[in-house]
């Protein structure tokens, strides 16, 4: 564990500007739950970066608005279309069907040659398949999508809302806080509808 | 994952830390994660990338793809955007002619930036279509580099934008420098603001800002998320 939470502190590091009172916040949870990941055997390595990077109250109130790729403010940015880009999707999905690839794809390319539209398309296709785990787009001049602050936190909150491994103390803590309001009306409805996640009273959406 | 404009991020220490820890997902024994990152190839990205191990992590450059394959792709994108503006404004099917989209996608010079820009400008609903491809044919900047045909695209763009061709001369010079005004206004602000803000703080009225921006939507994206916000 002691790797882990090097990592974990890294990673609450990042941005700095809240992270101070994220770093009290996971030791409070912590100290409150004694070792909360001791019993999930192999689960926990999947919570390592991040269901731990901030606990979940923390994650929740910490999410940037706007940061997923099917939120409000993207709504109308469209997604590659078809038999456009069709080598580099078939690379992109052979990649990510591929266990034994590297974990990171890296497409660069200069301003305006469509790496936003390629992300988007990349993001629905894995959001429809129910591979997608969190999605951030940066966005310079954006407030909180214009720099890390809440880049981690936003990503566990919504790796935990995607996740069916989610971990059981965080379920009951996610319970009591209602989920983000911004995502785009393409997905309401379907994505967080109450029959999904029968459990959390507070997932209704507007 | 989808981390999209990794460049975009403000700090050079946290986007390397950020890459740091995303590499740190290759040690996962029971969850395999795929990352999907997007950046410009940027230097303290590319510094970044260096630090962690070769084998987390796949690089593909956009510009490694043959000029032939862009260029299909920018001209399936002109046609489905001009198919959509021709039954909009009820144009004949043989408008406009395959020449001048040939040249159209020869401009874009691999940006597909320039094609959807140049698409709205061309489809804005109180346009006539046809007219407005012409200015941008004939603007001359044929065979510059990318950049200088964006730069030109641009130009023509605001040009027209900030003094409408029907205008009287009294009222051109009028309507100039309220475009100076409160577009050079969005120009220089660092974050978004919403129109009621920006009306304020120009001690404007609403309709001059309306007006001035209305001609803007190719190029200014006009968002409502609650409050309606301006960025360039």
């Amino acid at each position: 564990m002691v790797l882990r939470r090097d990592i974990y502190y890294q990673a609450t590091d990042c941005g700095n500007t809240s992270n101070s009172y994220n770093v009290n916040h996971i030791k409070k949870y912590y100290n409150m739950t004694g070792d909360p990941f001791r019993e999930f055997g192999i689960l926990e390595d999947a919570l390592i970066l991040f269901s731990l990077l901030t606990c979940a109250v923390q994650a929740k109130a910490n999410s940037a608005d706007g940061a997923a790729f099917n939120s409000l403010l993207w709504q109308h940015e469209s997604s590659c279309l078809q038999n456009t880009r069709y080598g580099l999707t078939i690379d992109i999905m052979h990649w990510s069907g591929n266990p034994y690839d590297a974990c990171i794809f890296w497409l660069s390319g200069m301003a305006g040659t469509g790496k936003s539209t390629i992300s988007r398309t990349v993001a629905r296709r894995w959001y429809d398949e129910s591979r997608l785990g969190a999605s951030f787009f940066f966005s310079r001049g954006q407030g909180d999508l214009a720099n890390a602050s809440k880049f981690f936190s936003t990503l566990a909150c919504s790796w935990h809302t995607h996740s069916p491994a989610s971990p059981p103390p965080f379920e009951k803590l996610y319970s009591t806080i209602p989920i983000s309001r911004n995502k785009a009306y393409r997905t309401n409805g379907n994505s967080l509808s109450a029959d999904r996640f029968p459990r959390r009273k507070t997932c209704h959406l507007n | 994952m989808v981390i999209d404009a990794l460049d975009e991020c403000d700090g050079e220490r946290d986007v390397r830390l950020i890459l740091h820890l995303l590499a740190q997902a290759t040690s996962l024994g029971s969850v395999r994660l795929k990352i999907f990152v997007t950046s410009r190839p940027e230097t303290p990205i590319q510094l970044g990338f260096r630090d962690i191990l070769n084998d987390s992590h796949r690089d593909f450059a956009l510009h490694a793809i043959l000029d032939a394959v862009v260029n299909h792709d920018i001209s399936v994108l002109l046609q489905h955007e001009i198919e959509g503006t021709r039954k909009r404004h009820e144009l004949p099917d043989e408008w406009p002619d395959s020449s001048n989209l040939d040249r159209l996608v020869q401009k874009a010079g691999g940006l597909f930036i320039y094609a959807t820009t140049v698409c709205r400008f061309i489809g804005y609903e109180y346009s006539h279509p046809p007219n407005r491809l012409i200015m941008v044919l004939n603007d001359t900047k044929e065979y510059g580099s990318s950049m200088e045909k964006l730069d030109s695209m641009y130009t023509t763009l605001l040009q027209y934008a900030a003094t409408p061709k029907d205008g009287k001369p009294e009222e051109e010079e009028l309507l100039s420098q309220r475009f100076r005004w409160i577009v050079g206004s969005i120009v220089v602000l660092r974050d978004t603001l919403t129109a009621a803000a920006l009306t304020k703080l120009l001690h404007a009225e609403g309709w001059e800002v309306k007006q001035t921006l209305r001609s803007l939507s190719s190029v200014l994206r006009y968002r409502i998320i609650s409050l309606k916000r301006y960025t360039l």
